[in-house]
């Protein structure tokens, strides 16, 4: 597919990898010349200096025969009037960044005149994320399905775990609801899409896939349950703040937001009525501790500066906190980070990122089924994907034993109207079904036909 | 240094090139040339050996960056020589490994400089293959490569890109189509249905079909060899000027190719500064020779033919030879050699200097002389609608400086020969234009025999640094570069 970014920053630079190395014909517009020549140093794409917006750099760059046009630049007005030119031009499917609160009425009401296909906001993504998180701080990443129905978390097997030296077959009678490992990371390089009789080690960790309703059961058979969230302490004041701290309050914790500008703590004190707005270094150790960060369940780092942001979380992470999670822009070190013990890294460009590439595989999507969702396990290594069973897919009605997958491959969960079962052998999917399939990332399964044999 | 992803990348290019061998192979049997049958046989058997060195050590990861490029690219033309030489030092047909290794080189890197005394009495199978590697070598194996081998997993990753950044010819110009691989397959494409062309235009001619073929070859890859030992003097007027037309095809941009067939863009190819000024300097070249050697011929119109075709042969860097140009007076030789150092546009399969890095230098010179005159003007190099970067134009002026100091670093070796310094001049500035020595040389081709074995192997180096632009094969051989 022939896919067109205007912006060439980090969600641009992100997208532009991801997408080429899933065998796009990707086109990056920017004005900056020196950025386009670093990047079409790095990476085989084609490059064009100009502005996105201009009606003339969009003919150049051919935006009328594209499949796809993104628009990533910095702000939200040129990234709307892109997607409305690239409509003007012919262009099928369009995507914005937009992420000021102040357009999001307006963009769910005039999507049609606007020419979007879709938006994505990068703060607010990270805000939900980091949310999810803090509901449940034993798991150290969530990802949902289903329309929220059912979840894969993801648990480390700390010492004490009964699932520790357990076959994955014994896995229901120990966690006493009926749940599924996806995907086990062991050590530094070895992870593993198991099947039954793989035996569960110490320090593993594992991606188990649940209905989002049995997870309170999950964590308290399995003793990794953590003390819940009352309150959190937000350190930084931006616009991820603000959209973390509205749904931190709206589900009853406490809010503590340390902020530098103090411009910015009078807004964000008009904003948020509720939460308590310190006007201070976030990184200085003495307003911290004066602050209460010991008492503090969670705290989460979310200054501009990815060094600030580690800084902190080491140190609450000295403190033993119960619950610790970093907001890296950089994402390059992320294995550094959890080698060190930051255990829910967020990071904004990729959450963004892998949200548009979800679209763009479903775009792409021939027949099969319909890829509803993609979510990266295990640093990306992984893929759960869920799928709609559609007309074409084949395999329908037939028992789950019956089927061949191809090795490495798995169902792991099927969801019938709402209902979630997690399937055994004698399981069969039916049509308009959702499947969740968990796949090695590089077999970039993008058709549901694809895993069976 | 990725070594691993390096080794098989390069059993791959051994491998498409034991393909290329098959014809010859297949010439061989059925002209029953017991001896090149057998050395062809056994050459492509030692090809496929690295495939099992790929399969002991696979790659461990497909991290690639324009070092490896350049490095894999200067390695790979040079291990295809050493394999492609083969055949003829196997079967005996060319006595001596060295000359079988220069025989090839020239052809590889479409010099077309021969050691052979006489073309004729080689087996037809040899000599397919010496015509045939012209034409791989002249798009280049590894574009070749890239075009047809399914990349799978390394997709994605940008090596492509960089292995066809240091294979083609010319400075890094603006992509046609984002993805490197597309651009080769479209390229060769392009290329093959050229030469298809020519071919067959040929073959109307009344041609022989294997002449016709050779010469094919030699066109397209602006080589230079033909399958005879007197290049075009005895063939007719319409075959001289086909050949005319598509050593001047062949020797543009084919990028141009891609906009104006594939894209349908008269705009786009128009654009094109680098092919007007080719065109406008062929033209006046043409008229000037067609001036100075027309008393020489009866017919104005065999002077202005002869004139077009030896303009055309020598900026392309073919040297096929029309008339015997020995008899030529000196004006016009100088023009033809100095025509021979420009060379043809960026992204085509012709040698020399090349139009567009001659275009930078003038206005570089233009731009730096302004600034004397008037030092607060800010000027920026445009060419095509584009802006040319400092590093563009300093990587231009490096490359100059650089082809200069081989030239003059090769003369002087090779006149220890004790050959005149203008004909040592004539064949170091041939071997690093990928351009044979012309037709000056007709009957004398035995020349090269004469050259001792240091000198041999500077040429063999002057025609690789020339044909991969200097840069792959000066890091291949820099320590630090192989240096962590």
């Amino acid at each position: 597919m022939r896919v067109v970014i205007v912006g060439d920053g980090k969600v641009g630079y992100t997208l532009a990898e991801q997408l080429s190395g899933e065998g796009h014909d990707i086109v990056v517009i920017d004005k900056n010349r020196e950025v386009l020549r670093r990047l079409s140093a790095q990476l085989d794409v084609m490059v064009l200096a100009g502005n996105g917006a201009s009606l003339k750099t969009q003919r150049e760059a051919e935006v009328g025969e594209a499949d796809l046009l993104i628009a990533a630049t910095s702000m939200d007005e040129i990234n709307l009037l892109c997607c409305i030119v690239a409509r003007k031009l012919g262009c099928k499917h369009t995507i914005a960044r937009v992420r000021s609160p102040e357009y999001n009425e307006q963009i769910y009401a005039m999507r049609e005149e606007l020419g979007l296909s879709m938006s994505v906001n990068p703060e607010w993504a990270t805000a939900r994320e980091i949310h999810r998180l803090l509901r449940f701080p034993s798991f150290l990443r969530r990802e949902s399905f289903a329309k929220g129905r059912a979840e894969i978390v993801e648990i480390e097997l700390k010492e004490g775990n009964p699932l520790i030296g357990k076959a994955l077959t014994e896995l229901e009678k120990t966690a006493g609801v009926r749940v599924l490992v996806c995907a086990v990371e062991r050590g530094e390089n070895e992870v593993h899409i198991p099947s039954g009789p793989f035996i569960l080690l110490q320090g593993d960790k594992i991606y188990v896939t649940a209905p989002t309703a049995n997870l309170a059961l999950l964590v308290r058979n399995l003793q990794i349950s953590r003390r819940r969230v009352r309150s959190a302490l937000l350190i930084g004041g931006g616009r991820i703040t603000y959209y973390l701290a509205t749904m931190l309050l709206e589900s009853g914790m406490e809010v503590k937001i340390i902020e530098r500008r103090l411009e910015r703590c009078e807004e964000l004190a008009e904003l948020l009525a509720k939460a308590t707005i310190v006007h201070g270094d976030g990184t200085d150790k003495q307003l911290l501790l004066s602050e209460g960060i010991e008492q503090s369940d969670a705290i989460v780092a979310l200054t501009d500066i990815d060094e600030e942001n580690i800084l902190l979380s080491m140190f609450a992470l000295h403190l033993r906190l119960p619950k610790v999670v970093t907001k890296i822009n950089r994402t390059e070190y992320n294995d550094v980070f959890r080698d060190a013990g930051l255990e829910s890294v967020v990071s904004p460009k990729l959450l963004c990122a892998s949200e548009i590439v979800r679209y763009v595989r479903a775009m792409q999507n021939r027949s099969g089924g319909e890829v509803l969702t993609i979510h990266p396990l295990v640093g990306g290594q992984v893929e759960a994907i869920e799928f709609e069973v559609t007309q074409s897919t084949r395999n329908i009605g037939r028992s789950l034993a019956e089927i061949r997958l191809k090795p490495g491959m798995l169902i792991a969960c099927i969801n019938r109207g709402g209902r979630i079962r997690i399937p055994s052998g004698k399981d069969r999917f039916e049509l308009s079904d959702t499947l969740i399939v968990v796949a090695m990332a590089s077999e970039r399964i993008s058709d549901l036909n694809e895993i069976f044999e | 240094m990725n070594l691993r992803m390096m080794l098989s990348i390069l059993a791959n290019i051994l491998g498409l090139a034991a393909l290329f061998m098959l014809p010859p192979l297949g010439i061989a049997l059925y002209g029953a040339e017991t001896e090149a049958a057998r050395a062809f046989a056994l050459t492509i058997c030692l090809m496929l050996l690295p495939q099992l060195l790929r399969f002991l050590f696979p790659p461990k990861n497909s991290r690639f960056y324009l070092r490896e490029g350049f490095i894999l690219a200067a390695l790979s033309w040079l291990t295809v020589s050493f394999f492609g030489c083969l055949p003829l030092y196997f079967s005996g047909a060319v006595p001596g490994f060295l000359n079988c290794f220069f025989e090839i080189s020239s052809s590889l890197t479409t010099t077309g400089a021969s050691i052979v005394a006489d073309v004729g009495a080689l087996p037809r199978s040899i000599l397919f293959w010496r015509n045939l590697s012209q034409w791989l070598g002249g798009m280049g194996m590894l574009a070749f490569m890239l075009a047809i081998v399914p990349m799978g997993r390394d997709a994605g990753t940008a090596y492509s890109m960089h292995i066809l950044q240091a294979e083609t010819t010319g400075p890094q110009g603006d992509k046609i189509v984002p993805k490197s691989k597309s651009a080769a397959l479209h390229i060769y494409g392009i290329y093959v249905l050229m030469t298809l062309t020519v071919f067959c235009l040929l073959l109307l001619g009344g041609m022989e079909p294997f002449g016709a073929l050779s010469l094919a070859f030699g066109t397209a890859g602006t080589g230079g060899l033909a399958a005879t030992q007197d290049s075009l003097l005895a063939q007719s007027s319409y075959t001289q000027i086909v050949v005319t037309v598509f050593m001047l095809l062949f020797s543009v941009s084919f990028s141009i190719y891609y906009y104006l067939f594939i894209r349908h863009s008269f705009r786009r190819a128009a654009l094109n500064q680098e092919l007007k000024l080719y065109l406008s300097l062929l033209a006046i070249s043409c008229l000037f020779v067609f001036l100075n050697v027309y008393p020489l011929y009866e017919n104005p119109l065999t002077a202005l033919k002869h004139a077009a075709f030896q303009v055309v042969s020598f900026a392309s860097g073919t040297t096929f030879a029309s008339a015997n140009t020995a008899l030529w007076p000196s004006f016009s030789l100088t023009l033809l050699l100095f025509l021979r150092c420009v060379g043809g546009c960026a992204g085509s399969t012709s040698g020399g200097l090349k139009v567009i890095r001659v275009l930078i230098l003038f206005k570089h010179v233009k731009n730096s002389m302004l600034k004397i005159l008037r030092p607060n003007t800010v000027r920026l190099m445009h060419i095509d609608e584009n802006i040319v970067d400092e590093k563009a134009i300093e990587q231009t002026l490096l490359f100059v400086v650089l082809y200069v100091m081989i030239a003059a670093i090769s003369m002087l070796l090779i006149s220890l020969d004790g050959f005149s310094t203008e004909h040592s001049q004539r064949v170091v500035l041939s071997a690093l234009n990928n351009a044979s020595p012309g037709a000056e040389n007709i009957g004398a081709a035995a020349d090269y025999s004469g050259f001792s074995a240091l000198s041999k192997l500077i040429l063999c180096a002057d025609m690789f640094l020339g044909r991969l632009e200097i840069f792959p094969l000066v890091m291949l051989f820099w320590p630090a570069m192989w240096k962590r």
